[in-house]
């Protein structure tokens, strides 16, 4: 096709704005309310919310030695609330999230730090249980499980039950299996010579996922048959035997996240240090209870691409998982500190190395520090939140 | 006559820029849903602060650095499996058939920096200087993107139509 011919197509290619449903006005200035509602909460009433952070990091500290979840109850089916991050300015944050590495890494300059909160309501993950081999520090084994709100796609690939919990573009296979103690249809896929798997299956008006990675067919099989769930929760001590669990808490918080960028220095004197975003690099220090530093990097790997290694090493007395750039993100080093705060550092050309002398080098920092201080003029990217 | 603190002017701002910003930050963020939300903060925000927000040079430059921005922190967030899930249900979240969608898909395929300047110029129709104020890059990279974009539309639906040439 010329490019004569592409010209003209793209000068239409605005007409598909006419063709797209907005959200409606009223939605907008119901946001603009609780937004300003929010931001005179926090104005008001930020020592209790304080109280809930502290609270929640209590709760989720240390989940990865417990196997604690929800005991069975009806819990109503299908969470409408939708998935948000608010930026926020970072002195906001409770204390605890505020951290950052002394050490600068090579080629980069600090950037500015940045709050962000986010809502329930984000798929967060409700399970997982992981295997690590002790000779090689390596995970062997992992799964992970999360429900998502049941829609009715229909255009699955899988036929019948199966349409509504597959995936467009999936390749797989529907059947009948035993599934949290009934027989259930279920959606099968596998990927990377059977090292990657996954089962879905619909109940109480959410439809389940399991990702699976290192099991067997029958190990996953053995696995679900043996789950228990409640609403979006898996019921306490139903996780395979022999793997390390964890399971979220029982209420979705609100997730506080301090992130400081570090950009890379302009190559010359022309172009701005953001025309190489591969070059970023990203820490964030996060209350997310929802953290699963052994089972996400190992649900993600693989994704898209080839199956990189996640490997362990040490953060001072924190095992960390370091997870090698992949098509689809940056590397990233995560660990949990003994205080229950999670730790990434993320960058698209990020050395293990150079993550680790970061890692060692984060340091609680004052509210007064000037990296706190959040200059919403410094890029376009930069939002101060309130 | 004054009128109600700026919000009529606000409703009638939105709905003439919203539908541009929205479809924009669909191709720009592969993802229907996610734009939606995007979108809908961005301009939740704007009437937050309207009163600076319309004294702006640009409020439509402005609401489409928020918006992708918002993409750029909610995807980061939520993070690589709830991505892969949403990658997926974004073939059937764009927008309905239509003759001109064999490009939308071509375009859809671009990488996101290249999409998102693909974006921007063509459905919200800005200018390339307005686009390297809101990436924060450039403007010889905008264009140099915006060549490279066409070079590779052009490539890729010669290859997809190349059967149905006449």
């Amino acid at each position: 096709m010329s490019i004569d011919e592409i010209d003209r197509q793209l000068a239409e290619l605005g007409n598909v704005a006419r063709r797209m449903p907005l959200p409606p006005l009223p939605e907008i200035h119901r946001r603009a309310a609780r937004r300003h509602r929010a931001r005179i909460a926090r104005r008001t009433a930020g020592a209790a919310a304080a109280a809930v952070v502290v609270s929640a990091i209590a709760f989720g500290g240390s989940h990865l030695s417990a196997d604690r979840g929800v005991t069975p109850a009806t819990q109503p089916a299908g969470d409408s609330t939708s998935c948000l991050t608010q930026q926020t300015d970072p002195k906001t944050l409770d204390a605890a999230l505020l951290r950052l590495p002394d050490h600068v890494p090579d080629g980069t300059a600090f950037h500015q730090a940045q709050g962000e909160v986010t809502q329930k309501g984000c798929g967060f993950p409700a399970a997982g249980a992981f295997a690590v081999d002790a000779a090689t520090s390596s995970i062997t084994k992992s799964i992970t499980l999360t429900a998502y709100p049941l829609e009715t796609i229909h255009d699955g690939p899988g036929s019948g039950e199966c349409r509504r919990i597959s995936l467009p573009g999936q390749t797989g296979t529907c059947i009948r299996a035993g599934i949290t103690g009934e027989v259930r249809w279920s959606w099968r896929t596998s990927g990377m010579g059977g090292w990657r798997s996954s089962a879905s299956w619909a109940q109480d008006g959410r439809v389940w996922w399991a990702h699976a990675a290192g099991m067997s067919s029958t190990e996953l099989d053995a696995a679900l048959a043996g789950l228990r769930v409640s609403g979006d929760r898996v019921v306490r001590g139903t996780l395979p035997r022999g793997l390390s669990p964890w399971l979220a808490p029982a209420q979705d918080p609100e997730v506080h996240t301090l992130v400081g960028r570090y950009l890379p220095l302009p190559a010359d004197g022309g172009g701005s240090s953001q025309d190489d975003p591969a070059g970023d690099v990203q820490i964030e220090v996060t209350d997310d209870p929802f953290s699963v530093p052994q089972a996400d990097p190992m649900a993600m790997s693989g994704n898209g691409g080839a199956v990189r290694p996640v490997r362990l090493v040490d953060v001072g007395d924190a095992k960390a998982t370091w997870r090698e750039d992949d098509v689809d993100d940056f590397s990233t080093l995560t660990w949990q500190a003994d205080d229950g705060v999670t730790v990434r550092v993320r960058g698209g050309r990020l050395t293990l190395d150079e993550a680790l002398r970061m890692a060692g080098s984060i340091r609680p920092v004052a509210r007064d520090d000037e990296r706190l201080t959040c200059d919403a003029d410094k890029n376009p990217w930069g939002f101060c939140g309130g | 006559m004054k009128r109600d603190d700026g919000r009529a002017d606000f409703d009638a701002w939105y709905l003439h820029a919203a539908p541009r910003v929205l479809a924009s930050v669909t191709l720009a963020a592969g993802d229907r849903w996610l734009a939606e939300d995007a979108t809908a903060e961005a301009f939740a925000r704007a009437l937050e602060r309207w009163h600076q927000v319309r004294e702006m040079t640009s409020p439509n430059a402005w609401v489409y650095t928020v918006a992708l921005n918002q993409v750029r922190t909610t995807a980061r967030r939520r993070g690589l499996e709830r991505r892969f899930l949403r990658r997926q249900r974004a073939e059937v979240a764009l927008p309905a058939p239509a003759p001109d969608v064999a490009l939308w898909d071509a375009v859809a395929q671009l990488p996101p920096r290249t999409r998102t300047v693909v974006a921007l110029r063509y459905v919200a129709d800005l200018p390339e200087a307005r686009i390297a104020e809101i990436l924060g890059i450039t403007r010889g990279t905008v264009a140099s993107t915006l060549h490279d974009a066409r070079r590779r539309l052009a490539d890729r639906l010669a290859t997809t139509h190349g059967g149905d040439d006449r």
